[in-house]
């Protein structure tokens, strides 16, 4: 985990020196002078007034000297000057340029041919094509990083009656909460977010919790995931089993999310959990204030079993989850409802299936503020008696968790965000340890207030 | 001058006035590539197509029907002296804006002659602006903002759904938001979205949690034998 938050905090700080550099170094490009000139060009060719235009294009060349539309159309002027040898160079450097000239390759080349034969044609302007960069282009990279404090009433999830060794050899009571802090970072990668097509992306989260007094609860993730997306939203994102892709605004009847990745799960430092998982997801929107989300997906889960974590966890969970969307006037009011089923291989003690309905509501509160409330009630049937831990002749394990969280938002600026969030969880469970003795219910409340940084 | 003279300016003066339209339009750009159609029309008249080297006339509405359409014009909305660079070249635009895919977006305000606007109803649109020269750069408003530049390339889209789009790639531009709040500044490289009814913002990607099924003690202890109750 130590070496992924390294990891994490050289990749920021590259990216941040890279967009210095890229913003303050050398003599930048003068993008909107060079397009005025183009323009100016453009105009005095359609007029017949080519020594001009010829002056036009050559400034604005010298004004973006990546950009290959000027230097083709000044090679094409040159070529109607009867200056081929020039015109030979310049469209030859057209198409060398970082950025390729605003009218079809072909054509390019074929004047190109001209130039080089130097025969005496008047070639007619070509059509212009509009360049290929999405006009809400949001560039290679974003990120946010996060902070929050809280309190937790339950961090251990334990029945309030049941006393356990911590791994120091300490005992905990189930009812013994513990302040928290929280630490998140994520960052987006977008290699070709400057073309239209398939969104293509990769993105790295690592997050670290600290807790007060049970550090050996202290929980590191880093997790790596790439992804390929279809369709635009009015958020901007595709929400898929793993996370979020980045898409073009607007609306789309269908869109779909393909998404692999792997987590790395650190318990105050020690390996817990690492899990390779892979989704599809898929989104029908059958009205405009209706749509359809269908998800699947499947991990891969290896226990490291050493301290806290139990090797016979470690299998393969199966899982389909169908959703309805459901918004109210605007994007940001909107319901979801969905069903969840799930397989899960294991170990036969914790071998199990689970059905879940869950339910989620986004609603703006005013101009900066909105809330988001969400619920879930799970089942988990365990397939084998050996999941009664306690009582290997007892029933097979059945657990039941309700829970429920409220989050307040307040949108500071365009890129600060102020989070209270409120979560409740509660679980029963028919495993008993005994007569009179407590069993696996627990109950657990948090509080966390926070503050995101969009980047 | 001579009385009827004066009369019937008079006449044309109170009928212009009462049209709250010039009679003559004023042209404030070129239509330098037009492809392959683009439909325009003036309040009042009949819409007919654009053709390349069309004036563009203040308050013409041009409407890009096709996904494929586009449409480069060249403009002097503030009606600026053109400006002479060393080597004696003079500029008569004093800004760009390339129109693609379904575009809907008026050049001017044919009521406000002295104003500097464009209105994008909707569609996507990229701008160039001439720095320093010397003309106020043109405000474009769209449903749900108001974009004052400050000599700068930009991009906008308008969504009726998504809301509003603006990306910056040179210099600087004010986003003000028509549902209220502080404008925002967006600097080249950056980025925000006004969504309807909303205010500026970056949407973020919403980060997932991790909960443990079991409680983690449990693997500890039930590993090794099972808890004991307290004594």
């Amino acid at each position: 985990m130590t070496r992924a938050v390294r990891f994490s905090v050289l990749l920021f700080g590259g990216l941040s020196l890279f967009s210095a550099a890229k913003a303050g170094g050398g003599t930048a490009p003068q993008i909107a002078a060079s397009g005025v000139d183009l323009v100016e060009g453009l105009a005095a060719l359609e007029a017949g007034r080519e020594a001009e235009a010829a002056d036009w294009f050559a400034e604005a060349a010298r004004l973006d000297p990546e950009s290959g539309s000027p230097r083709y159309w000044h090679g094409l002027t040159l070529l109607r000057l009867g200056r081929a040898a020039e015109a030979v160079e310049e469209l030859a450097a057209s198409l060398a340029v970082k950025r390729p000239p605003d009218v079809a390759r072909e054509r390019v080349l074929a004047d190109l041919e001209t130039a080089r034969r130097a025969e005496p044609v008047r070639l007619e302007p070509p059509e212009v094509v509009p360049d290929e960069r999405p006009i809400d282009d949001r560039g290679l990279w974003e990120g946010s990083v996060g902070l929050s404090a809280g309190i937790d009433s339950n961090p251990n999830l334990l029945s309030k009656e049941l006393i356990l060794p911590r791994p120091s050899g300490a005992l905990v009571r189930g009812g013994e909460g513990d302040a928290l802090g929280l630490l998140d970072a994520q960052l987006g990668v977008y290699p070709f977010h400057a073309r239209e097509g398939p969104n293509v992306g990769a993105s790295l989260e690592v997050r670290q919790s600290h807790y007060r007094d049970f550090g050996y609860l202290d929980l590191g993730t880093a997790r790596g995931l790439v992804g390929i997306a279809f369709g635009r939203d009015p958020l901007g994102f595709l929400e898929g089993p793993l996370g979020t892709a980045r898409v073009p605004f607007g609306t789309s009847r269908l869109s779909a999310l393909l998404q692999a990745g792997g987590s790395d799960y650190r318990l105050d430092g020690a390996s817990y959990l690492r899990v390779w998982e892979g989704a599809a997801s898929l989104v029908l929107q059958e009205t405009p204030g209706t749509a359809t989300r269908l998800d699947l997906a499947g991990a891969s889960r290896g226990f490291s079993g050493r301290g806290l974590s139990d090797a016979r966890r470690t299998g393969r969970d199966l899982s389909l989850q169908v959703s309805q969307l459901l918004w109210r006037g605007r994007r940001d009011r909107v319901l979801r409802l969905g069903v969840l089923a799930m397989d899960r291989q294991a170990h036969q003690a914790f071998a199990a299936s689970r059905l879940a309905g869950n339910a989620g509501l986004k609603w703006p509160l005013g101009l900066r503020w909105k809330m988001e409330l969400e619920g879930e009630l799970r089942r988990d049937r365990y397939d084998d008696q050996e999941s009664n831990l306690f009582d290997l002749a007892g029933p097979p394990r059945r657990d039941t968790l309700r829970r429920g969280s409220l989050a307040v938002i307040w949108e500071a600026t365009d890129r600060l965000r102020w989070i209270a969030r409120g979560a409740l969880a509660s679980r029963t469970s028919n495993v008993d340890l005994g007569d009179a003795l407590p069993d696996l219910d627990y109950r657990r409340t948090s509080f966390t207030l926070g503050v995101g940084w969009v980047f | 001058m001579p009385p009827k003279l004066l009369c019937r300016a008079s006449v044309l003066l109170a009928l212009w006035l009462l049209a709250g339209t010039p009679l003559l339009a004023q042209s404030v750009g070129v239509a330098i590539r037009v492809n392959p159609q683009v439909d325009a029309y003036l309040v009042g008249k009949e819409v007919h197509p654009l053709r390349r080297n069309d004036p563009i006339e203040r308050g013409l509405t041009v409407l890009l029907r096709d996904p494929s359409s586009f449409l480069l014009v060249g403009f002097n909305l503030g009606g600026c002296l053109p400006v002479t660079r060393e080597g004696g070249l003079s500029h008569q635009f004093t800004g760009t804006a390339s129109l693609d895919g379904r575009t809907e977006m008026d050049f001017g305000d044919p009521k406000d002659p002295s104003a500097s606007r464009l209105w994008l109803a909707l569609g996507r649109i990229a701008m160039k602006l001439l720095p320093n020269s010397g003309c106020p750069p043109p405000e474009t408003r769209t449903p749900h903002a108001v974009i004052r530049p400050q000599g700068t390339a930009f991009r906008v889209l308008v969504d009726s759904v998504a809301g509003t789009f603006v990306g910056v790639d040179e210099g600087s531009v004010m986003v003000q938001a028509e549902a209220g709040g502080e404008p925002v500044e967006v600097k080249a490289g950056q980025w925000v979205l006004v969504p309807p009814g909303g205010l500026p913002k970056r949407p973020g990607r919403p980060s997932r949690n991790f909960d443990h099924d079991d409680p983690p003690l449990l693997g500890c202890c039930t590993g090794v034998e099972p808890p004991k109750p307290p004594q």
